[in-house]
């Protein structure tokens, strides 16, 4: 024992975390301790925190045969006494055990394992002494459970003296000290010599640094080899040797009721200080990174935030649902592709809610429903599957889809899968291979990839992959590009759209992706041009992507909510097609019935006066045919939102506040008395009295679109100036 | 193969379970993804008149929502951990709520093993926050809610009194089911009658100080016992009251109603004479109702029928329609989580009238009415798969309700006869 400290009354001691790096002896040095701690009568559980379950061979004479995660693997429930095996003078013996290497996630197995201790303490296992044997490094939140308190209230650092172990023995100290901060509950460190030069030198700076004590120093010695390879401990197998002496004086200290052994804090070292330190290399301070939070001395420079800061990093602003979501929402829309969602059941819940919603929503909109998605398959990701990985359940529900006749498969990944790294790349390779079927990945991993918008561009370019290249054009079909499959009106914009191009003879070849199949994804490249739905960033980015692979054109216009822009889409694809006699025909028929609507809702609109204030969708449009009824725009405005980025914002005659807020529309209407506000919030009837209409977030579309929201808003003006309902909230 | 909605898991059934008692707030450590569908069915359950805005409500952690604040984790924060954010959200709602918080991790936050308890002590909420560490992921949601209102008791610690006479604890009810609030009103309102008074109703509209009286019951009567044997083993172990289940299953149809009901008024010591007259005079005018159908178009005997649902509605259902309304099962899938003993008292009554067959399948072969939840039945209806369906389970169709209305016990009886004659006629 090199240090003492004798001035503190200290816990007594009974669960105790042997932390050291991969392959530097700590399962020796554990096994011996439990051992010697069984010879002086004591009751004991060790338990092994090491996917290759070897930590108990040296008690048990044997590896251990079920590990806790082999009762995931083997989808059965096992008696608590299952997973312990008694050993060496009684010692009971549990093995975490993990995944196969490179799959699943072994943390997760050392979570599951920590459960299984929790039903234990209710149970009849009673141990004097826990001993837990843990992984290398903290590499995770998983094998670092057995840093929290209560688990541990003794933690011992295994080392030698070279500066990987040194290294990792620092790490451990980071980890402790974003656990515990500047309470103490390290032991100290067990020295391990590999006879290395100068290593003790090493070992003895390192432990100065980090105000830590060497309780013991174990020397490089035949005997621990021989014992291995008998699978024993030095105790049990040379239990009067030099080796056993120095494991028994340590026990009798972690064991004194009169004089329990210090604790002390954790002062971790900066890499530089470390490396300054053991390699002696003269090094300025490195730049700390951001997400490090664990250094023992303050950061300079960092921003600060304090409990009063309740918002987000700027440089991050929230995400808006998951990339997972945004996939499943646009791939779902081939009828005769399966999804497989590899994700829990509370991912596949909610899509599935969604979508199916979203359809019902929208029947009273189709002549007949032809398409419906007729298989979304979930993993159902369970705890077995958290550790071991999806491979099993994903061939399964591939197997299950060829069996039902599916031609294309989708895996979509949610953040599961992706925190574990579920490679399901490698998955759809390894079985396309096998199969010959046509397995094609999407790996958005949730949120991992971004928000909502984020997954449909990553959904529709894994569609992308089905296009057939090289394909003969035929004149007059195009490619419906972007429509917004969860709206309501999706379906109605469609088909009003669809007249139009009937009218002139065009052939819609693809709704690319809504309400399509994958015969009609494959032969996109017959279309001569892609009509995008908007001009949205995402919309125009698979628009070139898919103009890349097949060479179609895209047209430049996106669908139209006015008269007049309609007018101008049709003009513009008449010309396009060369049908501009029968493009001029359709726009003229409508001319007259147009004008004879707004001329009667301008009996009630004319020299009225509005604001109008949106929170993303766009208002251009509505200033159209506002302007077109003779009402006056007093404000208009986009209110600041960190969902909008305002990049498809139109410029207008009018001018557009950019950053307008929902007290500024409140002053406006004090100081303008608008006879109308059109906006995308709800109004406190406290605060304001007066006529209100929502601006809808899809509008529809067409000659007679943006005329159907304003004979609502003048509906409006011709009732009450609030209604009564809005006395009772 | 159909596309039906895949049923709720564990992560919904913890955070609705708790969300069924009024002044518990749930925070999640998730992403928005998880947040917004829970949010919205927390707001519409709970049917409060606050109006949300995602675009412009600015409270933190809320995402414009009212209920279920998270921390709206991305990419950084499952490789840096949930820490920061998670004590940042904890020190605003400390603010703002006074209540008990329920802290519940989302599957791919439970991955990353984040120590809650320690957040939460720094955070100084120890005292009224109770820490989810692994919802358990991809199991049956029923047992999300009653592993949460385990905890949540074990945290409210009910008063250990005197039991008091003929006061029960009505368990198992949850506002994640359909009809929650009108499935409390009328069996309070039954049991009234009886002389039984209903004391709380963990998870079903009780709030905390409620909850800390239950403790002096007499009995705890269970309603759907997939979503409360846990909870009701809890009471009998802390405070030695004992519970109920029915052996039909819970009360719906007539004959499982009272069943239900004159089963725990035997253990009360009470007559169950105003179910029995209720019962009686529903009949009649249920059979009026009939007759009128029955005599122009011969329905409803020999109509078609499926159920999608737990074993404790299935059984009593499928009964009821085949001996009651002489409709055909051709369908009969029962949910996983559901009550064993009621699953073996399905299959036992399917082989007695000999319908075994559609045991294990849904919608089956050409059923004129479904039983499942609002989303898949109607769109099963839109697809011409049936002519028409009642919504029995989460998630809802979407259709505002306002008036509570329920399935269950003799108003629900009346309720799904008047359905069924409005499909078939």
């Amino acid at each position: 024992m090199n240090q003492r400290n004798n001035s503190k009354k200290w816990s007594i001691i009974s669960k105790i975390a042997i932390y050291g790096k991969g392959g530097i002896g700590k399962s020796t040095i554990s096994a011996n301790i439990s051992a010697a701690l069984a010879d002086e009568g004591y009751t004991i559980l060790h338990i092994g925190c090491d996917p290759k379950h070897d930590s108990t061979r040296a008690l048990l004479g044997e590896l251990q045969i079920i590990t806790v995660t082999d009762s995931l693997k083997k989808s059965e429930e096992y008696e608590i006494s299952s997973y312990i095996r008694t050993g060496y003078k009684g010692v009971s013996c549990v093995e975490a055990g993990g995944p196969e290497p490179g799959v699943g996630c072994a943390g997760r197995g050392i979570l599951r394992t920590f459960e299984l201790i929790d039903r234990m303490e209710g149970s009849l296992y009673h141990h004097s002494y826990t001993i837990y044997d843990v992984l290398g490094d903290v590499v995770c939140g998983g094998f670092a459970v057995p840093l929290r308190h209560e688990y541990a209230d003794l933690i011992l650092i295994v080392t030698s003296g070279e500066y990987m172990s040194l290294y990792a023995a620092n790490n451990i100290l980071r980890g402790i000290r974003n656990f515990d901060g500047e309470r103490g509950r390290i032991g100290g460190i067990i020295y391990n010599s590999r006879g290395g030069i100068r290593e003790e030198e090493q070992v003895k700076r390192f432990s100065q640094a980090v105000k830590l004590p060497i309780l013991i120093t174990i020397p490089r010695s035949e005997l621990f080899l021989s014992a291995e390879r008998l699978s024993r401990t030095v105790i049990e197998e040379f239990p009067d040797s030099y080796e056993t002496s120095i494991f028994r004086e340590l026990v009798a200290h972690l064991s004194s009721d009169r004089d329990p052994l210090p604790r002390h804090t954790a002062f971790p070292l900066e890499i530089w200080e470390l490396e300054s330190l053991i390699l002696e290399r003269k090094q300025d301070p490195l730049p700390i990174a951001i997400h490090d939070t664990v250094s023992a001395k303050p950061i300079v420079n960092m921003p600060v935030i304090t409990d009063e800061s309740h918002s987000y990093n700027p440089e991050r602003p929230p995400l808006f649902g998951c990339a997972f979501a945004g996939a499943v929402a646009v791939l779902s829309q081939i009828e005769d592709a399966t999804l497989i969602a590899h994700c829990p059941t509370s991912c596949a819940h909610i899509l599935s809610n969604l979508l199916i919603s979203a359809q019902n929503r929208n029947k009273f909109q189709i002549t007949t429903p032809r398409y419906y998605p007729k298989s979304f398959l979930e993993t159902g990701m369970d705890e077995r599957m958290m550790v071991f990985g999806g491979e099993q359940m994903i061939k399964q529900a591939i197997v299950t889809a060829a069996e039902n006749g599916s031609r294309i498969q989708f895996i979509i990944s949610s953040c599961a899968p992706g925190v574990i790294g579920d490679d399901i790349t490698g998955y759809a390779s390894t079985i396309a291979e096998q199969t010959g079927l046509t397995i094609i990945p999407v790996p958005v991993h949730g949120v991992l990839a971004g928000d909502f918008t984020e997954g449909m561009l990553s959904g529709s370019r894994a569609a992308t992959q089905i296009i057939k290249r090289d394909l003969q054009k035929i004149d007059k079909t195009v490619v419906i590009l972007g429509e917004k499959v969860l709206a309501n009106n999706t379906s109605l914009n469609f088909n009003e759209i669809n007249r139009y191009l009937s009218f002139l003879n065009i052939t819609v070849v693809c709704r690319f992706l809504s309400n399509t199949s994958i015969d009609e994804i494959q032969l996109i490249g017959n279309a001569s041009l892609i009509l995008p739905v908007s001009n949205d960033e995402t919309t125009q980015t698979i628009a070139t992507i898919i103009s890349e692979i097949t060479g179609v054109d895209i047209f430049p216009c996106p669908f139209p909510y006015t008269f007049h822009s309609t007018s101008r889409w049709i003009k513009a694809l008449s010309d396009y097609f060369n049908v501009t006699e029968k493009g001029e025909a359709l726009i003229s028929e409508q001319v007259i019935r147009y004008q004879k609507e707004i001329d009667v809702i301008k009996l009630i609109t004319a020299g009225k006066r509005v604001i109008i204030a949106s929170s993303g969708p766009d208002i251009t449009w509505a200033l159209e045919i506002l302007h077109e009824c003779e009402i006056e725009v007093i404000i208009a405005g986009y209110f600041s939102s960190p969902y909008n980025s305002k990049q498809t914002f139109i410029s207008h005659d009018s001018p557009i506040l950019l950053s307008y807020t929902v007290d500024q529309l409140y002053e406006d209407i004090g100081r303008y008395s608008p006879d109308l506000v059109l906006t995308t919030i709800s109004l406190d009837n406290k605060k304001c009295n007066l006529r209100y209409g929502m601006i809808p977030f899809c509008p529809n579309t067409g000659f007679y679109g943006a005329l159907q929201s304003m004979k609502h808003w003048a509906d409006i003006l011709t009732g009450p100036v609030q209604e009564g309902w809005r006395n009772d909230l | 193969m159909i596309y039906t909605v895949t049923p709720p898991d564990t992560l919904t059934g913890m955070i609705l379970g708790a969300e069924g008692i009024p002044d518990i707030m749930v925070i999640l450590n998730s992403p928005t993804g998880c947040k917004f569908y829970h949010g919205h069915i927390a707001d519409l359950k709970r049917n409060e008149s606050v109006i949300s805005d995602p675009y412009i409500r600015s409270e933190p952690w809320f995402f414009g929502q009212t209920r279920i604040p998270c921390t709206g984790l991305d990419d950084c924060d499952f490789i840096f951990g949930t820490q920061e954010k998670l004590e940042k959200l904890l020190n605003y709602i400390k603010t703002t709520y006074k209540g008990l918080i329920i802290l519940i991790n989302a599957p791919g936050a439970a991955l990353i093993g984040d120590d809650l308890v320690k957040v939460i002590r720094r955070s100084d909420v120890s005292e009224r926050c109770i820490p989810i560490e692994i919802p358990g992921t991809s199991l049956p949601a029923s047992g999300g809610v009653d592993s949460v209102i385990v905890k949540i008791l074990e945290h409210l610690k009910p008063h250990n009194r005197l039991k008091e006479e003929k006061k029960i604890n009505l368990l198992g009810l949850s506002i994640l089911q359909r009809y929650c609030e009108g499935t409390r009103r009328e069996l309070i309102r039954l049991l009234r009658k009886e002389g039984i008074t209903v004391l709380s109703s963990p998870g079903a509209g009780s709030d905390s100080d409620t909850i800390r009286l239950s403790a002096s019951a007499s009995v705890n009567s269970i309603v759907f016992p997939e979503y409360a044997v846990n909870t009701a083993e809890w009471y009998e172990k802390t405070y030695s009251i004992p519970f109920f289940i029915s052996p039909e299953g819970s009360p719906i149809g007539f004959d499982a109603t009272y069943t239900w009901i004159s089963g725990l008024c035997r253990i009360m010591g009470t007559e169950s004479t105003f179910v029995e007259y209720e019962i009686q005079k529903a009949r009649k005018d249920a059979a009026s109702a009939i007759a009128r159908i029955n005599s122009i178009s011969g329905w409803p005997r020999g109509a078609r029928f499926a159920i999608q649902s737990e074993s404790s509605l299935a059984l009593p259902l499928t009964k009821w329609l085949f001996s009651y309304l002489g409709m055909i099962p051709v369908g009969i899938d029962v949910m996983d989580g559901s009550y064993p003993p009621y699953l073996q008292e399905i299959q036992k009554f399917l082989q007695e009238i000999n319908h075994s067959d559609c045991f294990g399948t849904f919608p089956g072969d050409k059923p004129d009415i479904i039983f499942t939840d609002g989303v898949t039945g109607t769109m099963m209806k839109d697809l011409g798969i049936c002519r028409g369906f009642i919504e029995v389970n989460h998630p809802p169709s979407g259709k505002v309700e306002i008036v509570p209305r329920t399935i269950l016990g003799v108003s629900g009886s009346l309720l799904i006869i008047e359905e069924i004659l409005n499909i078939l006629k």
